[in-house]
């Protein structure tokens, strides 16, 4: 009788743990929406060959506990970035020259500096080569952030007020739009103007910055700000790269996540390479007009889900490999370090976190990215929602975008003081 | 493009908007002025009294039209006539003499303040295109401004302003003069240069002529002429006299550039001298305290008026502009200077009631400013959400044959003698807390010569897209307060009764710039709802 129970149990227990066996290895179905409710359940689950919690940084779990985020899922799926900037990073070998000692990089022409596969995750510099490779931006060598807007999400009581802007960055070398590689005298890496259009306010307020091509980062950017209400170009300090946007909670420097050459930065470590769930499909509308000054206005963002400024729930995360770098920037700065993680193929941010001066965490930056076609034809990736999260005031600026690789007819020319000053009416 | 026609949207194509498409946008704004101090012009006891209760509607609409982009600003002003301003409108009335807005006949005196004629209210409306892919080209009613300094005019002499309903810190775009110009842009890339000028082909009304100082007694002429309508006895405004005639073409030429990472800028400008000069009456010796006949300027004050004709004489103006940023002060640092040959000043005649009445003396000026703007980063010590912006500035204007004999004045009818150098300091900072939604500000200058300044705390509050609100207070000092004898006076314990004209003010030749406003501290109370 004994035996029979003990034969009994064994096998009982066997199948328990075969059952249970199985159900962990069983790949858990895209569509999936993960949330604290199932997040125990689902972390040690299969997709993709890697369980879900491996693919969730510790951040990103806390939000999901504590904070609401819910993240419905998807296959991966690869992305082809263009031939020419592939091409470019290979004929790169041997002519881009790092320096550990000063850590600059020189010899560049365009596509990646370095070959993320040749990159050595035992090398001490392999973070600065990584930032590096944000030189060579996978959105084009024009970035135009069509109908862009800042959102003040409060994480309580929802959209505080909406900020329309109007926005344009020109890359003065690495380019590949079939024009000349590079612009210029070669001094200038980009052209950046960032003017507001509504409310009346601060309407015609903006800002044009040059950012110089020195390897060292010891030259500052060249800043103007425009004030209509003034109507008068006013000088900068060099050190409004670390400064915010405007009132948002996003920092110029935060502009692709990482805006900084390595250079700026104390150092840059890349801390793992590693798969995390990220946004690299997002939809082809990010701003839809027709709802303008509605929630609907913003369909990627879940405005009318508190906390109000996560994806939406139909905004889906697939498995990406990334690099994560940690970043010491200089002082002035407010973080005391920035985290990215960002593509292994190719310079494409995802996410990242800061830290204040006390070390403490503040920020977590979700960016949506999606592949574009642009008028050229070339093969882009973009951001075009970018979900920067103040958790110490949990308070967000989510910005939203119609993002346009290279558009046609758009030239060095556009992008200047007297431009802002024209688009700033 | 359409570049075979010549005409090329270059900013329709650069934003983000339909070719063919329109926006509107605007604000309904209401703005009220509290006294913090009695005004001895008037005798009611003007603490806490309403100075101004002013309704504004703002309408800023731009129309794209393919090449041709649109731009028409409307802007409504509407005052309540408080009792501080009924005061002031009764003691103008008082001397039976007609005046621009006051007098027997009529009940204007709200017109100097409220919109009253369709160009008041169409303070802008122009069209840009661009012509062959290069120039740029913006014709109509606009703005243009020039030149670096904050609070002072070097270079920004293209426009007047219209000081009359308000006074210190407010936006300039507000209360300049808007004229009709035709304003050419031309980019030269390979010299990281453009060249501006423009023409002002005298198309503009006698009313945007030069800047207004409300010489007309209202609530900004400065003490202690407050209900003082000057325009009863001089012409206000003889806009073509010889000396200046407004439907001469004006015009300018600037070329601003970047050397490296320095911006600079050189500019000519035709223009008017922005604030009014006496031509006075010749036939006045013997009269108001004047002991010898004043000498005309140019042609001879004509047409009847007592004391003598307000113009606006022309002027040529040469400046230069520099600026750039320093890594070792983390600062910017700007500079502006700008000659004024033969500028015109009122001069002589102090002991008398209407000091600088003899006449008019051309000197050659230096306007030069120095400004130092740095960030600070407050965030951690106040929780400021950003570096707040501040900013020191140096402004002085250098009458570089200055003779201590001259005996000029700032303006006509105030008999502070004007010193070789006259220098403002100024300082301000701005501040930004919970993302942009609570901004202090505070600025402060100072007359380094003449002693007095002024102080102007404030915060404004952003509620929402919508709704704006801002508190501010004006606050004046002075080292030596001018005294009103005369009817008007309600202490007369330390005036000579026997000195003085009780409509003009007593004959006093101290006080400066700031002494003017001593006692013009105020609360200012702005709501907006903008849409």
């Amino acid at each position: 009788m004994l035996n029979k129970l003990i034969a009994t149990s064994l096998a009982l227990g066997l199948a328990a743990g075969l059952s249970l066996h199985t159900f962990a290895e069983e790949e858990l179905p895209a569509g999936t929406v993960i949330s604290a409710d199932n997040y125990d359940d689902v972390k040690d689950r299969m997709f993709e060959g890697k369980t879900v919690g491996s693919m969730i940084p510790e951040r990103l779990e806390w939000m999901i506990r504590e904070r609401n985020l819910t993240m419905k899922i998807r296959h991966s799926e690869p992305i082809e970035m263009d031939e020419k900037y592939m091409a470019a990073t290979q004929a790169n070998k041997g002519k881009v020259k790092f320096d550990p000692v000063t850590r600059q990089a020189t010899g560049w022409t365009a596509g990646m500096f370095f070959d993320p596969q040749d990159i050595d995750i035992n090398d001490p510099h392999a973070g600065d080569k990584i930032i590096w490779n944000l030189r060579g931006p996978t959105y084009g060598a024009t970035m135009d952030l069509r109908h862009i807007s800042f959102v003040f999400i409060d994480g309580e009581k929802g959209v505080e007020r909406i900020q329309r802007w109007w926005s344009r960055r020109y890359y003065m070398e690495g380019r590949l739009d079939g024009g000349p590689v590079s612009e210029g005298d070669g001094t200038i890496m980009q052209k950046t103007i960032l003017v507001a259009t509504s409310p009346q306010d601060i309407k015609g307020l903006g800002t044009f910055s040059i950012r110089y091509n020195d390897p060292s980062a010891s030259k500052p950017d060249d800043t103007w700000a425009y004030l209509k209400s003034v109507r008068r170009a006013r000088r900068l300090t060099g050190s409004a790269w670390m400064d915010p946007i405007g009132g948002t909670v996003q920092l110029y420097d935060d502009w692709d996540i990482w805006d900084a050459v390595p250079t700026k930065y104390k150092s840059n470590t890349l801390l793992e390479r590693r798969w995390v769930f990220a946004v690299a499909h997002s939809p082809l509308l990010s701003v839809d007009l027709t709802h303008k000054n509605t929630i609907k206005e913003f369909p990627s963002v879940a405005m009318d889900t508190p906390p109000h400024f996560y994806p939406a729930s139909h905004i889906e995360w697939e498995p990406r490999e990334v690099f994560v770098v940690e970043g010491v920037p200089p002082e002035g700065h407010p973080y005391s370090k920035k985290i990215v993680y960002m593509e292994v193929d190719w310079p494409r941010p995802y996410l990242g976190e800061a830290y204040d001066q006390n070390g403490k965490f503040w920020k977590f930056f979700i960016f949506q990215n999606r592949p574009d076609i642009g008028d050229d034809g070339y093969k882009a990736i973009m951001p075009v929602v970018g979900h920067v999260i103040d958790y110490k005031a949990n308070f967000s600026t989510t910005w939203s975008s119609n993002m346009k690789a290279n558009p046609a007819g758009v030239e060095e020319d556009d992008v200047t003081l007297k431009q802002l000053i024209k688009i700033a009416r | 493009m359409c570049s075979s026609c010549g005409i090329a949207a270059g900013t329709a194509q650069a934003q983000d908007h339909d070719e063919y498409s329109a926006s509107l946008s605007g604000y309904v704004r209401t703005t009220v002025g509290v006294s913090l101090n009695d005004h001895d012009e008037t005798k009611r006891d003007d603490k806490w009294e309403a100075t101004m209760a002013r309704g504004t509607l703002l309408l800023d609409l731009d129309v794209y039209t393919g090449p041709l982009i649109w731009k028409a600003v409307g802007r409504l002003d509407k005052e309540y006539k408080t009792n501080y301003l009924k005061d002031l409108q009764k003691r103008a009335d008082s001397t039976g003499l007609p005046g621009d807005y006051s007098g027997p006949g009529g009940d204007d005196w709200m017109e100097q303040y409220d919109t009253h004629e369709f160009q008041d209210w169409l303070r802008e409306i122009y069209v840009d295109f661009t012509l062959f892919d290069k120039v740029d080209v913006r014709l109509g009613r606009q703005q243009l401004v020039w030149g670096e300094s904050d609070f002072f005019q070097a270079m920004d002499l293209v426009h007047g302003f219209d000081w009359r309903w308000r006074l210190f810190f407010e936006n300039n775009e507000e209360w300049r003069k808007p004229l009709y110009l035709a304003n050419f842009n031309i980019e030269f890339y390979d010299l990281d240069g453009a060249l501006n000028f423009f023409v002002r082909p005298g198309l503009d009304r006698d009313e945007d002529m030069g800047s207004s100082f409300n010489i007309e007694g209202g609530r900004w002429i400065p003490h202690p002429y407050r209900g003082v309508d000057f325009t009863q006895f001089t012409t206000a405004y003889e806009t073509d006299h010889n000396k200046g005639d407004w439907s001469d073409w004006t015009y300018g030429i600037r070329w601003g550039g970047t050397l490296g990472s320095i911006g600079y800028s050189f500019a000519y400008l035709k223009t008017f001298m922005p604030r009014p000069t006496m031509n006075p009456n010749p036939a006045l010796n013997g009269a108001f305290g004047i002991n010898s006949d004043p000498i005309p300027y140019g042609d001879t004050a004509d047409n009847g008026a007592i004391l003598g004709d307000w113009i606006y004489p022309e002027i040529d103006v040469y400046g230069f502009t520099v600026n750039g940023y320093s890594s070792t002060l983390d600062s910017t640092l700007s500079a502006e200077v700008a000659y004024v040959p033969n500028t015109p000043f009122n001069y002589g005649q102090l002991q008398s009631d209407l000091p600088g009445w003899q006449g008019v003396k051309e000197k050659d000026v230096i306007n030069a400013m120095l400004r130092i703007d740095k960030e600070f980063k407050l965030m951690n010590l106040l929780g400021t959400n950003r570096p707040s912006l501040s900013s020191v500035q140096l402004f002085d204007t250098w009458i570089t044959s200055y003779d201590d004999d001259d005996e000029i004045v700032e303006f006509a009818s105030f008999g502070h003698e004007k010193d070789e150098h006259t220098v403002y300091l100024t300082f301000f900072t701005l501040m930004n807390f919970r993302r942009d939604t609570i901004n202090p500000s505070f600025v402060i200058g100072t007359d380094v010569g003449n002693g007095g300044g002024f102080a102007i705390p404030a915060v404004e509050f952003v509620i929402g897209d919508n709704w704006r609100l801002k508190v501010e207070a004006d606050l004046f000092w002075s080292d030596s307060k001018k005294k009103v004898c005369g009817t008007a006076k309600k202490d007369f314990s330390d005036c000579d009764p026997e000195k003085g004209n009780p409509l003009l003010g007593m004959r006093e030749n101290k006080a400066a710039l700031f002494d003017w406003f001593a006692d013009d501290n105020q609360l200012v109370f702005k709501l907006t709802r903008q849409f």
